[in-house]
């Protein structure tokens, strides 16, 4: 739309006019109501935030997170530890059962002429 | 003793609020062109004066103070808007996007075509205003709102007088400008 000069003028008057004309507000009747109940609110929640504070709870955590650590590895080492002693008893169990001296249990059966029976022979 | 303190402390507030709510409103109003968004935004600063009132150190008066704070939260929540409008191509091609003449409160009309003209006036004017800088706005907006001297603008811009004049001078040339310019290619 192509307008004249004088056009164009008249419309930024009346455009610029626009703020000269504002009318003026009036804040609602209930502004100051729910002003304050915001600032209630705001503050409550900031109380709430108070109460519940970030950095504290991070510090429980990480402390938490600490000891289970800690528990974890002890307990860890308590099974090495008794694995360990169940791993000494059996060897020397069987240091003990598997002497030379026991060793007549693994020697061949020695055929009986007489009556057939099998009999270990002793191991000098 | 505390008690006593604090009920002293929101009755001072309270005649705060009563006194410059409505030059507050107003204020806000001319930045945000919305009634709505005014008042919110004027709640916005009784809740930031109520926060920092014991902050407040008389190097100002009380009421230049509260209408500074009125001022940046016109300006951040145009900031914010700006930033909308960035994202609103985006929105457009979901099909999401509401008409933003429909926030924009024109004066009421009878006649349809004039309300429509009034709107795009509305629109063209704050596009215009929007390209100023933050301090040639605000000197330009405050010294059309009844109640600002150009002193009390100074001491909200921590300025001179000859520095606002020269701002709402060049604000206005600019806005001219820019208007023209607008008119000129046929909006």
């Amino acid at each position: 739309m192509n307008r004249s000069k004088e056009q164009r003028d008249a419309e930024v008057l009346k455009t610029m006019g626009i703020l000269d004309n504002m009318p003026k507000v009036e804040p609602n009747h209930l502004f100051r109501a729910r002003l304050l109940e915001r600032i209630d609110a705001t503050e409550r929640s900031r109380a709430t935030a108070v109460g519940f504070n970030p950095r504290l709870a991070f510090f429980g955590l990480l402390l938490t997170v600490n000891v289970g650590m800690g528990l974890l590895m002890f307990t860890h080492q308590e099974t090495s530890t008794m694995t360990a002693r169940n791993g000494d008893t059996a060897e020397a169990v069987s240091e003990e059962y598997g002497s030379p001296a026991l060793s007549y249990y693994e020697q061949a059966p020695i055929q009986d002429s007489q009556d057939g029976e099998t009999e270990p022979k002793a191991n000098q | 003793m505390e008690q006593q303190e604090t009920i002293s402390r929101d009755l001072f507030f309270s005649g705060l609020v009563a006194e410059h709510q409505e030059m507050v409103v107003n204020t806000c109003y001319r930045f945000v062109f919305n009634r709505e968004d005014a008042e919110d935004l004027a709640q916005e600063v009784f809740i930031e004066v109520h926060r920092s009132l014991d902050r407040f150190r008389e190097e100002s008066k009380l009421s230049t103070w509260i209408y500074r704070i009125a001022v940046t939260k016109s300006l951040d929540h145009l900031r914010r808007q700006k930033r909308k409008k960035r994202f609103s191509s985006i929105k457009r091609l979901i099909g999401a996007e509401e008409d933003p003449a429909a926030s924009i409160a024109a004066p009421e009309r009878e006649n349809p075509a004039d309300a429509l003209a009034d709107k795009e006036r509305v629109t063209v004017l704050k596009n215009a205003l929007d390209s100023l800088p933050d301090n040639q706005k605000t000197a330009f907006l405050l010294s059309k709102q009844d109640g600002y001297s150009n002193q009390e603008i100074a001491d909200i811009l921590q300025t001179s007088v000859p520095a606002v004049e020269s701002l709402i001078h060049r604000a206005k040339k600019n806005l001219q400008t820019r208007l023209q310019r607008y008119y000129e290619t046929g909006g």
